[in-house]
């Protein structure tokens, strides 16, 4: 088999990955615009370091924090804890299926799983049905954000201000366009410049130091 | 009588169902909402709120301290938070 044979047969495509191949060629090509709100979250995401050295509001708040999942005092994100936790594991709680109709080992894991999970000094069960918190919990996932925002103006404000200073995605074509003699090394240089200064004037951006 | 009888299974199993398709529906929120914050957060989250594992045991998994720990999961609240669709609608 010659060497030109062998390409033809790697080149031979799915016509399911063919289209989503061309799709993908498309997109970088001529890439379109980006949802401002996820690109806002990309950007967000993209830059904090989870890990980053705490203040010492956060080290205060953590704790408030710790101890209100284990029960001891409050915190405003202990009834989003309860929240999220009563929409994933409302399922386990709640037999939906009627005792009698489950094989033995069936039975013994429902009665587990229905037990109230009180293990890791983790307080976060409401009192009611499981299905009924699923759906309260939904819901209540769902006003949460609009009720804090509205609680506490000034926050989003300073948020919407703080996305606002930061470099948006833009196509990088402008940056291709130079003297027909340039080298390729030297485009890859100065994009790569432009990148980095976004990058960094993003990061002054979230630091408050621009 | 055994028609009454036969109408309240039937009810019931209406009900079972709806009940199913709330929880589901709540699952995949939670799901959705996870998605869209750093995933160290989103796992910080998994961990202790929903798996509700121990601080020592989370901490282990995301290698890090437990004091380290304990502020990621402030932050990731507090992103989880910032997440949270504007008036319910966004999805």
């Amino acid at each position: 088999m010659s060497e030109l044979d062998s390409e033809l047969d790697l080149a031979r495509l799915e016509p399911s990955e063919e289209r989503r191949l061309l799709e993908l060629l498309q997109s970088a090509y001529a890439p379109t615009g980006i949802d401002p709100a996820r690109h806002e979250r990309l950007l967000l995401s993209a830059l904090e370091d989870p890990f980053a050295a705490p203040s010492a509001e956060e080290l205060i708040q953590s704790e408030r924090l710790r101890q209100a999942l284990a029960g001891r005092g409050e915190h405003e994100d202990l009834n989003l804890a309860r929240a999220l936790s009563a929409a994933f594991a409302a399922s386990e709680r709640a037999p939906l299926v009627a005792p009698a109709a489950r094989a033995p080992g069936e039975e013994r894991h429902a009665k587990r799983a229905s037990q109230p999970r009180q293990k890791n000094g983790l307080l976060l069960r409401f009192a009611g049905g499981g299905a009924a918190l699923a759906a309260a919990a939904a819901v209540w996932l769902s006003l949460y954000s609009s009720h804090s925002r509205n609680s506490s103006p000034v926050q989003p404000a300073a948020a919407d201000l703080q996305v606002l200073a930061l470099a948006q995605s833009r196509s990088t074509a402008p940056l291709f366009q130079s003297d027909p003699g340039e080298a390729a090394s030297n485009r890859i240089d100065r994009i790569a410049s432009v990148r980095s200064r976004d990058l960094r004037d993003n990061r002054y951006a979230l630091w408050g130091v621009r | 009588m055994e028609r009454e009888l036969d109408l309240a299974e039937g009810e019931a199993r209406e009900a079972d169902a709806l009940e199913r398709h709330d929880l589901a529906c709540a699952k995949e929120r939670v799901r959705e909402i996870l998605g869209r914050i750093n995933p160290r957060y989103a796992d910080a989250i998994r961990l202790r709120v929903l798996e509700e594992r121990s601080r020592d045991e989370a901490a282990r998994t995301l290698g890090v301290s437990v004091a380290t720990f304990d502020v990621v999961l402030h932050r990731a609240m507090a992103a989880l938070r910032k997440a949270l669709p504007q008036g319910g609608h966004e999805s």
